[in-house]
């Protein structure tokens, strides 16, 4: 499947995918993450429970210094 | 009596906020946080480098210890605020949130129209609103009735290190308001901060001037002196400024020949 992590394309060989695993895949930590897809704000405790599925489209946001 | 700061239902004991943004390393400014002993710092929202895999500042904030304040910085208009403000939430940063609308890249004014209406709509939603603000009083009057928790005029524009340049405006400000006034942006060095507090400013926030300094660490205990400092003197009650002398010795018995 292909998805848009942050506007660029990912490909993975498999069809669909939980948040959690691909998460893992990228090896990104899931603190302080928080994750849009497809429009919809998950939290932490939705990572297993939504599946990424190809077109799906992602924006992986996390806390960074600012002032 | 302790001199504490309460802004909605949290109390500071130290007045100055820290911004995270452009330490050097992680490091420094986990040495700032816990040298200054600051109690509150602004973070932002990002996305994530996927191919560096940057696990951003998290680690370097003890959420027992300080209060974490996400800001908007990036959001143009209140719309992309307010996306920015339930990000920040559903990142588990808490419900206070730094109103922060900057259209205009090279002065990063804040826009007060933008300002107001997304402090509206994120009062109604929940959150701890504390707007970034230009140094406008009738602007400071809005947001207060508007439900903000705190006012943030600027001293200069962020970043520059100028200093208290909106002085004439904060005084005002602090006279005329509310709710607590923090003076945000542009305080390049202690002596500034120690200004805002002894015109009677309710605390402030620093990130440049103790980030890019040679020794961030050094810094940010400077500036954490200079909050106290200033503090003190404008509760002890400055004395006023005279344009003739004011002998300070007695004037009588001078044993001259």
């Amino acid at each position: 499947m292909k998805v848009f992590i942050n506007d660029k394309e990912h490909s993975f060989d498999v069809n669909e995918l939980e948040v959690s695993a691909l998460l893992k895949e990228l090896g990104i930590k899931p603190d302080g993450l928080v994750i849009e897809l497809d429009n919809n704000v998950l939290t932490f405790n939705d990572f297993n429970t939504n599946l990424v599925k190809d077109g799906s489209r992602l924006e992986l946001i996390r806390i960074f210094g600012g002032g | 009596m302790k001199d504490n700061l309460k802004i909605a239902d949290k109390i500071f004991n130290n007045r100055l906020f820290l911004g995270t943004g452009k330490f050097p390393s992680l490091k420094s400014l986990k040495d700032s946080i816990e040298v200054s002993e600051v109690e509150m710092v602004t973070v932002a929202l990002r996305r994530v480098d996927v191919e560096k895999q940057d696990e951003g500042i998290i680690s370097a904030i003890d959420r027992t210890k300080q209060v974490l304040l996400p800001n908007t910085s990036g959001a143009r208009n209140a719309q992309e605020a307010v996306r920015l403000a339930k990000l920040a939430r559903a990142a588990g940063c808490g419900n206070w949130i730094k109103l922060e609308i900057t259209p205009e890249p090279r002065f990063l004014l804040p826009d007060p129209i933008q300002t107001l209406e997304a402090t509206k709509i994120l009062v109604a939603e929940g959150f701890i609103v504390l707007p970034y603000m230009n140094a406008d009083p009738v602007l400071a009057k809005l947001l207060e009735e508007a439900g903000a928790a705190a006012v943030m005029p600027l001293g200069s524009p962020i970043g520059s290190n100028r200093g208290l340049k909106t002085i004439d405006s904060v005084k005002i400000i602090i006279e005329q308001s509310n709710i607590p006034v923090v003076v945000d942006a542009g305080l390049g060095a202690p002596s500034d901060a120690s200004l805002a507090m002894e015109i009677g400013a309710d605390a402030v926030l620093v990130n440049t001037a103790i980030a890019i300094a040679r020794d961030p660490v050094g810094m940010a205990k400077a500036f954490s002196d200079a909050v106290r400092a200033g503090r003190l003197a404008y509760i002890s009650g400055l004395p006023l400024k005279s344009i003739q002398a004011n002998a300070s010795s007695p004037k009588e018995g001078v044993p001259v020949v």
